[in-house]
């Protein structure tokens, strides 16, 4: 269910893409080809794949490159699920079989744009400790461990770029007229 | 006798105090980064990549610090495989075959001096391949017009949508989706913007830094969210760091052959480190397992696919550096970032930046040295870095990814772009689709259709330009059994089995 409505939402996408891109034409430009032309062969390629998707979505099915050996795939540890061995240009795996937490989620989500938004009025030290501390609090630290942790290391890495690397980062436009 | 030259000229090179240091740090760092789960390559060199531009480090440096922390994490990588059971990267998979159980008798250090040993010999073969290979294929390769080029990438998406992730089909949706996102901004055939939705900060196109570090260090943080809510992992014993005599021997046409395989499959887009492990490991076991040890903590097991997953990074180079077309997610950010210093590999690479190229091959000598020296005594040290608790772990991860984001473009917005594609390499990984694509594509996106449209405009449009050559007719060939290749794999699997 979840690859159709995926599907489904990309094929949205990609119309509106297709579409956008008539108004990318030039009357002055002698150029044979045009800047519409890639996005529209991009549409035009991704149109049948998302339709193919929306009409089969994806059975689960061993990954290829557990497919090497013969018996490879009977053998693996138990704590690998088949999906780490999927991701193989990237490099970078994780169990994707793990239950989605949607509170934890969400809450995250909000902590890393709500850093965006708090970044320059609060100041880089405040509010990368604040950062820090909601994200281990949702990894169930205590609250004095990941104030302190977060704290040290927001100081830590302050020193590091403004001192060490004479970069600039935000003293809080708030806090300003104190000073 | 030139090589021997250039390879000296290389090493004065790679010899500068700061080229050494960067050399270490990169081997350290990639050690670290390999062995701790979930934080790949990509992530490290994402996160160092704005800190290093805002050093304003020379290229060869900062390609010497790059590729250490990339060959570096091959050999960490098995660190967390053997003692936990949990790889550190997709390509110590395969070492966990014969490492865990190794481990799990009370061979861990064996396992782990083993898998040291292995990762030095490939790693140091595979840049003696480099170091040979790469400046005849540039010499060959001066031959591909833009239309051989276009075609030449088109193979690496097929590749890499064909090899990467379990499905074809969403290969090939994330590859189209990596390149809508690459049209956003200038066009820089006409100058027309394109896909800005009017905002300033998009005419420049989606900044590359930003969306690696979202797809791949946020997501992440998103995913080791979910995991920490399972179990620890109970850690074997290590003992003592030490291999026979005996088994280092029966060990050494294993390494060699593994070696060269992994150098070779390397080579290839969209195969890498993972796929090299794993053919190495299967044909290791077809070839020599008699009395039918393998997967009960044989120590070739452990030999082959280390040796094969470290060959493997060199032989990746190669078409990055020959070519200018990167194969898999690693090096398309090691492009994103020479391109960024307005560096652009290619067949005439090699000779117009002898400096850099020699002093990379030099640098990577010494620098596998060093991880030999480092892996041997002091693997006991790195594994403590793996009983850092998560809730220090992963807060610390987010943190240094968005400070390095902000101190160099100074934008929020930039902050807020990184967390959306969090989430959608969040929600990406979740649905199974590979996030590797949209990064190659991001980086070759604009390459790709700069030579599409020189081709045409070189001969006013007519599209046989893009077939009429042979070498583009065998391109397209491979391109068509590329993709053939699942289908192929599967019946080929289906018929092992029954």
């Amino acid at each position: 269910m979840a690859d159709r409505i995926t599907a489904g939402l990309l094929l949205l996408v990609t119309l509106g893409f297709a579409y956008q891109a008539q108004h990318f034409h030039s009357s002055f430009f002698s150029d044979p080809v045009g800047a519409r032309l890639v996005p529209w062969a991009i549409a035009a390629l991704l149109l049948p794949l998302l339709l193919s998707l929306l009409w089969r979505p994806q059975q689960p099915e061993l990954p290829i490159s557990s497919l090497s050996s013969r018996n490879l795939v009977t053998e693996l540890p138990s704590s690998i699920s088949p999906d780490a061995l999927s991701d193989t240009a990237s490099e970078t795996d994780s169990e994707t079989a793990a239950p989605i937490s949607w509170r934890g989620l969400l809450l995250a989500i909000s902590a890393l744009l709500g850093y965006a938004w708090i970044l320059e009025p609060l100041g880089f030290l405040l509010s990368t400790s604040l950062l820090f501390s909601a994200l281990g609090l949702l990894l169930a630290a205590k609250l004095w461990q990941t104030a302190l942790a977060g704290l040290c290391f927001a100081s830590l890495l302050y020193a590091l770029f403004v001192w060490g690397l004479a970069l600039y980062l935000p003293t809080g436009t708030l806090w300003q007229r104190w000073w | 006798m030139e090589v021997v030259s250039s390879l000296l000229d290389g090493f004065q090179v790679a010899l500068q105090p700061l080229n050494l240091l960067l050399a270490f740090l990169g081997a350290l760092l990639g050690t670290i980064i390999g062995m701790l789960p979930g934080i790949g390559p990509i992530n490290g060199i994402a996160i160092l990549m704005p800190i290093s531009f805002a050093l304003g480090l020379p290229a060869t440096s900062m390609l010497i610090l790059f590729c250490g922390i990339y060959y570096g994490s091959q050999y960490g990588n098995s660190i967390s495989t053997i003692l936990l059971n949990v790889p550190g990267t997709s390509s110590s998979v395969a070492t966990a075959l014969d490492g865990y159980p190794m481990a799990k008798q009370g061979r861990a250090g064996p396992a782990l001096a083993m898998s040291a040993i292995a990762s030095f010999v490939g790693g140091s073969l595979s840049v003696v391949g480099l170091m040979l290979f790469a400046p005849l294929l540039a010499r060959w390769a001066i031959r591909f017009g833009p239309a051989e080029y276009f075609v030449l990438m088109v193979f690496t998406f097929s590749m890499v949508s064909a090899l990467t992730g379990t499905n074809l089909r969403k290969g090939l949706i994330a590859s189209l989706v990596g390149l809508m996102l690459a049209s956003i901004g200038i066009d820089p055939g006409t100058g027309i913007v394109r896909y800005s939705f009017g905002r300033l900060e998009l005419y420049d196109g989606l900044d590359f830094v930003v969306v690696t570090i979202g797809l791949f260090a946020v997501s992440e943080v998103f995913m080791l969210l979910e995991q920490s809510r399972l179990g620890q992992v109970p850690m074997q014993a290590m003992g003592r760091v030490m291999l026979s005599f005996k088994e280092l021997l029966g060990s050494t046409g294993v390494m060699l052959r593994s070696s060269l395989l992994g150098f070779m499959v390397g080579v290839l887009p969209g195969a890498g480190a993972t796929i090299a492990s794993f053919m190495a490991y299967a044909f290791e076991q077809r070839l020599g397992d008699r009395e039918g040890s393998f997967g009960h903590g044989d120590i070739r097991g452990v030999a082959a696919p280390e040796a094969a997953n470290n060959a493997s990074v060199s032989g990746a180079l190669i078409p990055l550096l020959t070519l200018g077309v990167p194969g898999s997610g690693t090096t398309a950010v090691l492009l994103g970032a020479l391109m960024s210093l307005n560096i652009t590999p290619g067949p005439l690479f090699i000779s117009q930046n002898p400096s850099l190229f020699w002093g990379l091959v030099a640098s990577m000598f010494i620098g596998n040295l060093m991880l030999l020296v480092l892996n041997l005594p002091l693997v006991g040290l790195f594994v403590r870095i793996l009983l850092i608790p998560r809730w220090l772990l992963i807060p610390g991860i987010a943190t240094i990814s968005y400070v390095a984001v902000y101190a160099v473009n100074s934008s929020s917005f930039d902050l807020m772009l990184m967390t959306a594609f969090g989430v959608l390499g969040y929600t990406m990984r979740k649905l199974h689709f590979p996030v590797a694509p949209v990064i190659l594509a991001l980086v070759l996106g604009p390459l790709l259709e700069t030579n599409l449209r020189r081709a045409l405009s070189l001969r006013n449009g007519d599209w046989w330009v893009l077939v009429d050559s042979p070498l583009s007719q065998v391109l397209w060939l491979l391109v068509l059994a590329s993709l053939l290749l699942p289908w192929w794999q599967r019946r080929w699997a289906a018929r092992a089995r029954g």
